[in-house]
């Protein structure tokens, strides 16, 4: 999988997902879980608004000084004896790690949940090779079992599916014949999968954040399988996002506590790891060989630009959680492993418009995400400025830019408008009659399909204000 | 001797200049190489958490949490009463074990100074101690098979119920991870407020230069998932149940 | 006596006049003296929100000159459109001498709840209405002004009515302006829930300070004919 996840286009997707009613239910139920759970993180920790400052901050001044920071972070990986590789593509990334693994001649990876390496199109590149990979988080590991289904959440990638769906996806791929009890299906995972671990060469991860100071890199989870997946092979390859870096481990208290609060309603997620370079000499677990491989992939294109704010991001999904967009559609429907507002501005800017140029319209501006983000990305200003690097290069519609340019022109223009607002209130009056139009066309055909038009109040405002005096 | 013989050779860095100098570019600037100041963080709230706690008091909030929040246990006991109370936590844990039980050991020295591990030995419960110089396969081995790892904690967490483990030679990454259940031992006197003070530990060593371990794990309870429908499982791929035994040394 | 310009905008000079009228009705009853500026258009968002900013700045300017006439309070019953006023300093970035002037009209302009309470220092209107309603706080007014206590705090002062909380109070209703035409289906699926969610409290009035949600949410009500009365603030306020 890379960024895309589905060859069909928007209208096509949405019609699909709005559809499944089983999608639909799961989605809404846990978004108003993971939305309350946070609300109650931030508010039992305090100064809540301060945090987000510092987290804000902290974010910032790494961006305004990354190729600082990167230098320091590469410096002191190297320094403990790690191997450092910058890419600044998909394929030199994939090229690096495929190297690796044909010189370690390894034939098993496992992998922790990492969306870096969806977006690099990792597991493509290692089922090429007919090397074996497994995704050992329990969400990726869900969806790998049914055929590499796309993920709907950054987070908790197999958000969409039923407890239901998830039996029949073990039975038929991985021999399940337990029921769809969660604790049941977890603990056959855990056994099925504790082989794979104790086999595999290599294991690979993301990075949550990187410590330039210390050349060390974080990992932020619950189920123990980075912890497994850095513990048991002879060689850890940690796969970051360029942005994804703090200064030092001071930083490191204030992103995590944010991440883990807003991602999914901790204080901090069962294991924090911090690794720092290969196993030391005389240790005898841990890998023996550690690469991290740092992903340009087209976030270099943003910073000094609009949307720098972006790179802010910690991928903590609280946005996701709280949009009334992503509710109503789940996220394959932007067809983007990354979804809801997060996405919506990512996907276009890595992917560009020729794949994304629907998803920034997918959102009312309603604000919602500004307020949960933990490091204040003004997200729907940013989609706003999408639409604008949109109409500026035409790449809209060619009615929708007459029938703006028609607007601005009358908008402009006080005498025209004045006329216009008259007629245009009589008009309407004539014409809608118990919240109905006599025809029912055109581009509001979805809105008077489930909704009643105003009925209108008669002569316009200004001609009885007029009259009145 | 180590089976896996190591190869450690030095670290390199691959196609840096360009990258870094693409970065500058974009941001409108030279290259930055030095003197980059970090801001001092605007607020203090992160040091506020329960700065004017006692140890007793963050012993409390710590058993509070961990029962209220993480759904496990955190006992307090003096040092003379270790032994008694591993010996009952490894039974209870190993009773799920049809004839024999087995219980890991970190041999961190200030685990070991309190108790001999060989006392918990009896008919029905073995003991290992980690031993780096059996090499990968052999600790591995008993990790796999122990049903209960023991490790020694540096801190624990009062706000979130963490505890905070080092690497080392002497206690291994996989003893509190492989086995189904986990028992941290922690000093009283090593209890800290929050991830604050002992990231800011973790950031004096590294500026009087010296190399932190290379796994540094904060762990807050048992290993779980919510990844199906969002429902809480404790127990994923790492341990089921956990125990913390705070150690009364004040 | 204080003198008041009114920004009428485009929805309640055309269709919903009425909440234009009562507007100038309840601010006469405070003791205001209402000015209606001639030349004032439309704020742009239809086509500012779709992106086209550049062609909509000519008529942002008229806008600020209708408005230029005096230095009085400008007081629109909307919120989403004087959110998107507010927003004109910063598309004039580089023409510093209308971000300027923008500045001065967006400092001008207040929401009509915000202007009771906040500026002309009234939390009781003296309104009355029997029955129980839901309130839904509009995006524009609770996240893009910080208007979130001044509607309430007006509302728990009208006799007789009382106020009900639902499911998702502060979820956007699904209108979004070209949203609910470009994506309708979603937009659709969004006024449904917000539907869904009023009806289960089983109110007399649904009121919202916003014309546009009030369109929405209503254009749903009306047509799954749900015996709710949709309001706008105004006609509560002016209730005896």
């Amino acid at each position: 999988m890379s960024m895309k996840t589905s060859s069909k286009n928007f209208q096509e997707r949405i019609d699909v997902q709005m559809q499944n009613d089983v999608m639909l239910h799961t989605v809404a139920h846990a978004q108003g879980l993971m939305f309350e759970n946070r609300q109650i993180a931030a508010d039992k920790l305090g100064n809540w608004e301060q945090w987000r400052e510092m987290g804000k901050d902290i974010r910032d001044h790494v961006l305004e000084n990354l190729d600082y920071y990167l230098q320091q972070l590469s410096d002191n990986v190297k320094k403990n004896g790690g191997h450092v590789f910058f890419a600044q593509t998909a394929i030199e990334a994939t090229d690096y790690i495929e190297k690796i693994i044909k010189e370690k001649k390894a034939k098993k990876i496992v992998k922790a949940k990492s969306m870096v390496t969806e977006e690099i199109g990792l597991n493509q590149m290692i089922l090429r090779n007919g090397w074996q990979v497994v995704e050992t988080d329990l969400g990726e590991y869900i969806l790998q079992c049914d055929d590499y289904n796309a993920p709907s959440h950054i987070v908790v990638p197999a958000l969409h599916k039923s407890r239901a769906q998830i039996r029949e996806i073990f039975k038929d791929k991985a021999g399940y014949t337990g029921t769809d009890n969660p604790e049941e299906m977890t603990r056959f995972v855990r056994e099925h999968l504790r082989h794979d671990f104790l086999e595999a060469d290599i294991g690979i991860t993301g990075c949550n954040f990187a410590v330039a100071e210390s050349g060390s890199i974080s990992l932020v989870t619950n189920e123990g399988n980075a912890r497994l997946s850095t513990t048991l092979p002879k060689v850890h390859i940690a796969v970051m996002g360029m942005e994804r870096i703090v200064p030092t481990f001071e930083e490191l208290d204030i992103v995590i506590s944010l991440l883990c609060r807003s991602a999914v309603g901790q204080a901090l997620t069962g294991y924090i790891t911090a690794l720092t370079g290969p196993r030391e000499d005389d240790n005898c677990d841990g890998p023996e060989e550690f690469h991290l491989v740092i992903v340009d992939n087209g976030r270099s294109d943003i910073l000094g630009t609009k949307f720098q704010d972006i790179l802010r991001c910690i991928r903590c999904a609280a946005c996701i959680n709280t949009c009334p967009a992503y509710r109503h559609i789940g996220g394959q429907a932007y067809g983007s492993i990354y979804p809801g507002p997060i996405g919506a501005v990512l996907s276009p800017l890595l992917g560009g418009y020729d794949d994304f140029k629907e998803l920034p319209y997918a959102c009312t501006l309603c604000k919602a995400c500004h307020d949960v983000c933990p490091v204040k990305i003004p997200l729907s200003d940013l989609l706003l400025k999408h639409r604008e690097k949109m109409a500026d290069q035409k790449i809209t519609p060619l009615a929708e830019r007459a029938a703006v340019t028609v607007f601005n022109y009358v908008n402009a223009r006080p005498i025209l408008w004045n006329t216009s607002v008259k007629i245009g209130a009589r008009i309407a009056t004539g014409l809608i009659k118990k919240g109905k139009l006599p025809i029912n066309i055109g581009p509001i055909k979805e809105w008077t399909n489930t909704r009643d038009l105003p009925n209108p109040d008669g002569e316009s405002f200004r001609t009885w204000f007029k009259n009145r005096k | 001797m180590l089976e896996n013989k190591t190869t450690k050779v030095s670290g390199s860095i691959y196609n840096r200049d360009k990258f870094l100098n693409n970065i500058a570019e974009k941001l409108g600037r030279n290259r930055k190489y030095k003197n980059v100041i970090r801001p001092t963080l605007k607020y203090s709230c992160h040091w506020e958490v329960m700065a004017d706690f006692t140890q007793d008091q963050l012993k409390d909030e710590l058993i509070k949490f961990t029962k209220e929040t993480l759904g496990m246990q955190t006992l307090c006991i003096k040092k003379a009463q270790l032994a008694e109370t591993l010996r009952t936590l490894c039974a209870h844990y190993c009773a799920k074990a049809d004839v024999h039980g087995n219980t890991l050991f970190s041999a961190d020295k200030r685990l070991l100074a309190m108790l001999n591990p060989q006392d918990l030995v009896n008919a029905k419960h073995s003991v290992h101690i980690w031993d780096a110089s059996a090499g990968y396969k052999a600790n591995i081995k008993f990790a796999e098979q122990a049903n209960v790892g023991v490790v020694f904690a540096e801190y624990a967490l009062a706000e979130s119920g963490t505890v905070v483990l080092y690497n080392s030679a002497l206690q291994g990454r996989a003893i509190s991870l492989l086995p189904e259940a986990s028992i941290f031992i922690v000093l009283k006197s090593s209890l800290l407020p929050r991830m604050t003070q002992a990231t800011r530990i973790l950031n004096e060593k590294i500026k009087t230069g010296e190399r932190i371990p290379s796994c540094i794990n904060f762990i807050s309870g048992p290993s779980s998932t919510a990844d199906i429908e969002l429902i809480k499982v404790v127990g994923a791929h790492g341990p089921i149940y956990a125990t913390y035994v705070i150690i009364d040394d004040m | 006596m204080q003198k008041v310009n009114l920004f009428v905008t485009c929805l309640c000079d055309t269709v919903k006049a009425d909440v234009a009228k009562k507007t100038v009705q309840l601010l006469e009853q405070l003791n205001c003296e209402i000015i209606f500026p001639e030349k004032q258009g439309c704020c742009g968002q239809p086509a500012i929100n779709s992106g086209y900013i550049e062609s909509s700045k000519p008529a942002m300017k008229t806008l600020i000159k209708a408005f230029e006439i005096n230095n009085y309070p400008i007081v629109t019953p909307a919120g989403s459109c004087a959110a998107s006023i507010k927003n004109y300093p910063k598309y004039f970035a580089s023409e510093p001498k209308w971000a300027a002037r923008a500045q001065q009209i967006a400092n001008r302009l207040f929401e009509l709840t915000q202007f009771i309470v906040n500026e002309l220092g009234i939390d009781n209107v003296g309104a009355r209405l029997a029955g129980r309603a839901v309130y839904h706080p509009s995006c524009s007014l609770i996240r893009k002004l910080g208007v979130r206590e001044e509607p309430l705090c007006l509302l728990a002062n009208v006799q007789g009515l009382e106020m009900l909380a639902i499911e998702n109070q502060e979820t956007c209703c699904g209108f979004g302006g070209t949203f609910s035409i470009k994506m309708g289906e979603i937009s659709s699926a969004m006024v449904k829930e917000k539907v869904q969610h009023i009806s289960k409290v089983e109110p007399d009035f649904l009121i919202c300070a916003d014309v546009s949600c009030l369109m929405n949410i209503g254009g749903r009500i009306s047509r799954e004919n749900k015996p709710v009365k949709v309001m706008h603030i105004v006609d509560v306020l002016l209730s005896r």
